[in-house]
């Protein structure tokens, strides 16, 4: 073989060898490619994604609560909840001082958390976004920060037991926060964006924007002035009677909006988590509490309204009658005397009052108490709102003609209360209170709420008659404290043992005063319904009428109410003290 | 006679020519000053592609940039917004106001101290 030969040959095997080697490289890189390419491309796909795009959540703002003039109750900030994954955090001693430092923590309390064995744990929630922003500069490693908003009561301790309070996850967890959680709430939304590993955005690359839909504001009935004016007076009335506690409501009777309503004790919402419970509720809503003498209105009514006796008709009435085995007793001893309803609510005569009510009957007393509403809620629709508690007539006893026209054997809450005076002082028709004006939008529309329910309970006629026994009962009755100058006040004083807590009995000296009326007695402008919670002076023509004389003329003055003319009195009333 | 042969005699009669003398072939000069125009054309046209592509790419990063600026600085005016609204309500709020009138000695008017008129039929 010629050397030429010899060279073509190993040309040719290397060229050969060249080609499977290739071959085969090429081949591996096939493989290589299809498993991550198609076999494996969706792992990758995804693991690719999650190193360079990032979802932000985006909060959404919730709702404000207005009051009726567009003052602000409750608001919201946007805030920072700052997060710990322990495993990560690298210098848990140094970490901790500055983390403490920042956010008013103890440091020991810190390192117990990065002690943990949970993955995530909360360090701080509501935290100022510029305290978050100045921790998140010093990049701490298993630090981390989410975006979330923080509630704030800026009246502070103003009508906290309405309003309730958010939860430290933006949910509400009381009051009106808790029943219109779904408005003021909105919708939150999220941002996905491609990013580099420094955060800067990568121009041209994934961005999703779906933006947060703000809750919706409330605006509602409350004048935050004269809440604060009733707070102020129920909190010096308690203080001044050696109260446990009280209750005020105001209310426009014609269209059944409450400008007022408030317990004492209270609390600071902004700090709910220190409250206690007993200060939590919205007792004006939420119990029910023997109502006393206020309930004679509805005898009084329901005879009036159905011709079961006449304004200037007289009774015997002596000051104490036996029913069964029960003695009922008019507060004073007096001798048997001659009394017109107006006298008999004037006052406040026990006896005066069984006497009428006998002669309704028990389905007639059951069928007024139910038209004024008091079996069942007043449709506020508030959390825990109570319907009150009476018995049908098939379970009443022997006793209990005398006991419930007189408020006794019944539980009522104070709104409910309130707004038989409100059906009074509206002409006998009785109007569904309510809180909310209505909603305004994220664009600033404002859509009404629906009006309230109304219903006819009695005539105009009647309502005018009891309108004028009510002001003959603060004229020269049991109500004089209550009288405010210039003003022709309508109202009744009442005066109730308290029950024990389990039902089984009466406390021992132990009463709830009130005094329910409205002002002015001619174009009632406001019911106002005050309540004391075993005040030291029993009496709510004492105890509890100053109360309402302080709020109600501040709400008169507030509301730019003129005073009015003062009506003659009931031509048919005896002044049988006078 | 075939072909072949015919044109084999043929051949052997063309007598030897001389071969000419080597000179040196210069290329045709026109080629040269014709590709040198459409060669900077090309260069230009890649060239500001190129440049306005990274132009483009620049303004495009830089509009991002000044994107994130701006909307950071939204979030700090509307967070700085909040809390001057906030700031409001606390001051505004009637405890507060209350608390400062008492501080400088005024008072609630009394009973009767203050009137709502009615001038015209309003108040």
């Amino acid at each position: 073989m010629t050397a030429a030969k010899v060279r073509a040959t190993t040309s040719r095997r290397r060229l050969v060898a060249l080609f499977v080697v290739l071959t085969l490289g090429l081949s591996a890189i096939l493989v290589r490619l299809l498993q991550l390419q198609v076999r494996d491309a969706r792992t990758y796909r995804t693991l690719a994604w999650a190193q360079r795009v990032r979802t932000i959540d985006l909060p959404a703002s919730r709702g404000s609560i207005l009051d009726r003039n567009g003052q602000e109750l409750a608001l919201s900030l946007p805030a920072r909840a700052v997060y710990a994954q322990p495993q990560l955090v690298s210098d848990p001693g140094g970490e901790a001082r500055k983390l403490a430092a920042a956010l008013g923590l103890a440091a020991a309390d810190v390192r117990t958390v990065f002690k943990k064995p949970d993955p995530f744990v909360y360090l701080a929630r509501g935290v100022d976004p510029a305290t978050a922003a100045a921790l998140e500069r010093l990049d701490l490693p298993g630090i981390g920060f989410l975006p979330e908003t923080k509630r704030y009561y800026p009246g502070g301790a103003l009508a906290p037991q309405l309003l309730g309070f958010v939860g430290v996850d933006g949910t509400g967890l009381a009051g009106l926060e808790q029943q219109y959680q779904t408005v003021l709430a909105g919708r939150p939304g999220h941002e996905i964006v491609e990013a580099d590993p420094r955060g800067v955005l990568i121009p041209q690359g994934e961005n999703v924007d779906v933006p947060p839909v703000p809750g919706e504001n409330l605006m509602l009935t409350i004048d935050r002035q004269i809440q604060f004016r009733a707070q102020a007076s129920l909190a010096a009335a308690v203080k001044a009677n050696r109260a446990k506690g009280g209750t005020i409501v105001v209310l426009d009777p014609s269209t059944g909006e409450i400008l007022a309503m408030a317990d004492f004790p209270w609390f600071d919402p902004n700090s709910f988590g220190t409250a206690n419970w007993g200060a939590i509720r919205n007792r004006a809503v939420t119990d029910a509490y023997e109502p006393g003498s206020v309930n004679k209105i509805v005898t009084a009514a329901a005879a009036l309204q159905e011709g079961f006796l006449k304004l200037n008709q007289r009774l015997k009435v002596p000051d104490y009658l036996q029913l069964y085995s029960k003695v009922f007793r008019d507060t004073h001893v007096h001798p048997l005397q001659q009394m017109t309803l107006a006298d008999i609510l004037a006052y406040s005569s026990n006896v005066g009052t069984i006497k009428v009510a006998q002669r309704l009957g028990p389905d007639l007393l059951y069928e007024y108490l139910q038209r004024f509403g008091l079996t069942r809620t007043t449709g506020l629709g508030f959390p825990g709102e109570s319907a009150g508690i009476l018995p049908s007539p098939g379970q009443w006893s022997g006793t209990s003609m005398g006991t419930i026209p007189l408020g006794q054997g019944i539980a009522v809450t104070p709104l409910q209360m309130a707004s038989v005076y409100a059906t009074i002082a509206n002409g006998g028709v009785w109007v569904a209170p309510r809180l909310l004006q209505g909603t305004v939008g994220p664009d600033g529309t404002f859509r009404p709420a629906p009006g309230s329910a109304t219903r006819r309970v009695i005539s105009s006629e009647n309502a005018k008659a009891l309108t004028r026994m009510l002001a003959y009962a603060v004229e020269v009755g049991t109500g004089q404290q209550a009288q405010i100058p210039g003003y022709w006040v309508a109202g009744k004083t009442g005066t109730a043992r308290k029950v024990k807590a389990d039902g089984t009995g009466y406390e021992v000296g132990k009463y709830i005063a009130s005094f329910i009326g409205f002002a002015p007695a001619g174009h009632p402008a406001v019911v106002v319904a005050a309540v004391l919670d075993e005040p030291a002076t029993v009496y709510g023509g004492i105890a509890a009428a100053p109360l309402f004389r302080d709020v109600a003329q501040f709400a008169l003055d507030r509301l730019r109410v003129p005073p009015a003319r003062k009506l003659p009195l009931p031509a048919h009333a005896i002044r049988t003290n006078g | 006679m075939s072909a072949p042969r015919r044109a084999a005699r043929k051949t052997a009669r063309v007598p030897k020519r001389r071969r000419p003398p080597l000179r040196v072939v210069h290329p045709p000069r026109a080629s040269g000053p014709r590709r040198l125009p459409f060669m900077i054309a090309c260069f230009f046209l890649v060239g500001s592609l190129v440049v306005a592509v990274v132009s483009v790419q620049a303004l495009i990063a830089q509009s991002s940039f000044r994107m994130q600026k701006l909307t950071q600085r939204n979030a700090e005016l509307s967070q700085a917004s909040g809390q001057l609204q906030l700031q409001i309500a606390q001051l505004s709020a009637p405890g507060r106001i209350a608390e400062e009138a008492r501080r400088l000695g005024y008072a609630l008017p009394g009973p009767g101290q203050l009137q709502t008129l009615t001038v015209g039929g309003r108040p």
